[in-house]
């Protein structure tokens, strides 16, 4: 064995934990999903009929799948633009010189390490119709009691700012890690030529941090389909199934339906949005 | 170098190799070895739980204990080895992914999904001897099949109407007339402490709590009151029955004593918020299991359903928390799991499940012998117990082979519309839709 064969099958070696573990724990089940979202499959049995595109004619044709869809589209598009506008913001703020900075970045990083479960506790404490925080607020400045959990757009609402309240931490901590990333030298120079803070911000933070942005854009799309917690643990989908989102439905077709075909043609619409969602921000090509 | 190199790849690739293995493999059973998947009030965890400072009051753990000890002491070499898997949908993937796997226990506990499980032959007959003629038919409508028993429930629940003393006081009710026996007397008692507007605490009291919690939850307390008018959600025929002239007048009532419930209490999502608000006062009545009297013994009392008229012959209640032992495909020692299944049975275990549980023993023998015995230790379990006795409930809610989450996800939105609705002529209407709907997705999704 020469050289080269030797460093060859040295690089195999290397390789081969993470392949043989991404082939048995995400190719495999990946092919799987692709074969069955083409059948009537119910999980249990060991029969099943090829049933076509039959599945994602249902899909996208019985409101009860649209529904979901749509939920994660509205969802996705809040919590996007909710989370990367307020992380840059606070980013901004903590990046400057102020007392108690590192407070301040704690309390925003919480909520990233804090439980979905905890936090669904805190949200039902708050929400709860009959002695909830949120209503006895409402109450004590003369305000009339709201039926949180029977309203979609309210349900809907709160797991929008829980959802960016727990993901705020991080996106803050990549536009700092962006910003601490700039030189020091354009602000200096663009000082020098009498640009102001706002300038300063428009044509030179924003335009260096846009690969950072797309980071932080592809994770959040990625993060945003993946709702599945909080809607489970705070509104079940409710009211009457509104608030529910595209993993909530793949979840629940499969193991309370009992419907793996459509649960597996969901999960392939899915992953064909969040695909070339990120393939277009990918083909934008980095600075 | 090279050296640290060579076996930290080695490493890795024995890694590799064996988190690939071991994510294909199963747990290995053997013939000595009972693997049973279990829940409340069955602890895996119940040595630790009681090693813990103050343990010995863990009921459950102290049940558990009992149970394995006592069935190991008299299968010498025979382990038992609880494993928790979760409850409903949880448990539902864990049995998919197990049943294509083969790597099933030799028995698992299950409640209303088990019909679907025997249609899929993942559960195999047992043979309790003795045992099934002392378990009522009530609790095992749902897993007798064919003539075969696929399933023992070994702890159960029914409804029984719940009251407040204090409250019903409080609203200026005499004492004799605290437990309704017709609809008619439940409703003017509900509204009663309605209009009386009283205070328990912070919260105003309302006159009958409703479950109106989307899904089965509602639906299940929802089922005693259309039996007792003489309908049903699906008849012996099989046949979808939501709209029938008997339920639509059962949701009419409902409608009416919904309307006497404590504020915001219809918008209540979770179970344990009704019932902390049941507990803290906010409702004279609720229909409920036992459980919630198990945490305030002194305080409540429960009496039987109300009929919908003094004529009525119909006194049909209904299971909850209906908990069934069942023997797995892939169980290896068929005798063994029958043995245990009827331990659970025996009257020793289920008198300690009585004491252990917030729920009832199945054994009917077993209750009938020891029926004054549990008295005298859960006075306020009277109610239930001659429910149990007198036989009077049917199975639980129906089991859709597909869609079920759907169908009881539409039922939300229509229970929701019949309690909330100001038109009582519009029930019918609202019944007979969804009962349409209901049939529509039953016809299946390609055919």
């Amino acid at each position: 064995m020469n050289k080269m064969q030797r460093q060859t099958l040295q690089g195999w070696c290397v390789a081969a934990p993470i392949i043989l573990y991404f082939a048995v724990l995400s190719l495999i089940p990946l092919c799987m999903v692709f074969y069955y979202c083409f059948t009537d499959w119910n999980g249990f049995s060991d029969t099943w009929n090829m049933v076509g595109f039959d599945n994602f004619v249902l899909i996208l044709t019985d409101k009860y799948y649209i529904r979901p869809l749509i939920n994660t589209f509205i969802m996705a598009i809040f919590i996007i633009l909710l989370s990367m506008g307020f992380g840059l913001l606070a980013a901004i703020l903590m990046t400057r010189e102020i007392k108690g900075v590192g407070f301040y970045r704690t309390i925003f990083y919480i909520p990233v390490v804090l439980s979905t479960a905890v936090i669904a506790q805190m949200a039902n404490v708050w929400l709860s119709p009959i002695d909830g925080t949120l209503n006895e607020i409402i109450e004590v400045f003369g305000g009339e009691r709201i039926n949180w959990t029977r309203s979609t757009g309210w349900m809907m609402a709160f797991i929008i700012i829980i959802c960016v309240w727990k993901g705020l931490g991080m996106t803050i901590v990549l536009y700092i890690a962006g910003i601490n990333g700039i030189p020091k030298d354009y602000y200096e120079a663009a000082s020098l030529d009498g640009a102001n803070a706002v300038q300063s911000f428009f044509f030179i933070t924003l335009p260096q941090l846009k690969n950072m942005t797309t980071f932080v854009l592809i994770t959040s799309i990625i993060g945003a389909f993946n709702i599945f917690e909080p809607v489970q643990l705070i509104s079940g989908g409710g009211p009457d199934g509104t608030t529910k989102v595209l993993l909530y439905q793949i979840y629940d077709e499969a193991f309370n339906n009992f419907n793996m075909g459509i649960s597996n043609a969901l999960s392939v619409v899915t992953l064909f949005i969040v695909g070339v969602l990120s393939f277009i921000n990918l083909r934008r090509k980095p600075d | 170098m090279k050296k640290i190199g060579s076996i930290f790849m080695s490493l890795l690739v024995l890694f590799g190799a064996s988190s690939a293995l071991a994510s294909c493999g199963g747990s290995k059973k053997d013939d000595n070895t009972l693997v049973v998947w279990v829940s409340n009030p069955l602890k895996p965890d119940y040595e630790s739980l009681l090693s813990m400072s103050g343990g010995n009051k863990n009921k459950m753990a102290l049940y558990t204990k009992a149970v394995v000890e006592s069935f190991e002491a008299a299968h010498p070499g025979v382990t038992v080895r609880l494993e928790s898997r979760g409850w409903s949908d949880s448990l539902n993937s864990q049995v998919m992914s197990a049943a294509r796997s083969n790597t099933l226990p030799d028995l698992m506990m299950g409640e209303m999904y088990l019909p679907v499980y025997i249609k899929e032959g993942i559960l195999k007959p047992i043979s309790i001897g003795e045992y099934e003629e002392k378990l009522s038919n009530g609790v095992i409508a749902d897993v007798k099949m064919g003539g075969k028993l696929y399933g023992a429930p070994f702890s159960t629940g029914v409804f029984a109407l719940q009251y407040n003393p204090e409250i019903l006081e409080m609203a200026g009710i005499p004492e004799e007339d605290w437990e309704p026996e017709t609809w008619a007397e439940l409703l003017v008692n509900s509204q009663k402490v309605a209009e009386a507007n009283t205070n328990k605490g912070n919260i105003v009291t309302g006159g009958f709590l409703i479950n109106n919690v989307a899904g089965i939850s509602g639906a299940f307390r929802a089922l005693p009151f259309v039996r007792q008018a003489g309908g049903d959600f699906v008849n012996e025929n099989g046949e979808i029955v939501f709209g029938s002239e008997n339920a639509v007048e059962a949701y009419k009532f409902l409608s009416d004593l919904a309307k006497t419930a404590p504020t915001g209490s219809l918008d209540i999502t979770a179970e344990d918020q009704l019932h902390n608000l049941f507990i803290s006062g906010g409702a004279a009545y609720q229909l409920e299991g036992p459980w919630t009297l198990e945490e305030a013994d002194d305080y409540f009392k429960a009496c039987a359903i109300p009929k919908p008229t003094a004529e009525s012959t119909t006194s049909e209640n209904a299971y909850v928390g209906n908990l069934i032992m069942a023997m797995t495909k892939n169980c290896d020692n068929e005798q063994l799991a029958n043995e245990f299944i009827q331990h659970l049975l025996s009257p020793n275990m289920q008198w300690e499940l009585f004491m252990g549980d917030s729920r009832l023993p199945t054994n009917m023998t077993f209750l009938q012998e020891k029926y004054e015995e549990m008295i005298e230790e859960k006075p306020y379990f009277k109610a239930y117990l001659d429910i149990m006795l007198n036989d009077e409930f049917e199975g639980g809610l129906p089991t859709f082979q597909r869609n079920s989450a759907r169908i009881w996800e539409t039922w939300g939105t229509f229970y929701n519309d019949v309690l909330t609705t100001t038109n009582s002529a519009s029930v019918t209407t609202l019944a007979q839709n969804f009962e349409n709907t209901v049939k529509g997705l039953l016809e299946g999704l390609h055919e």
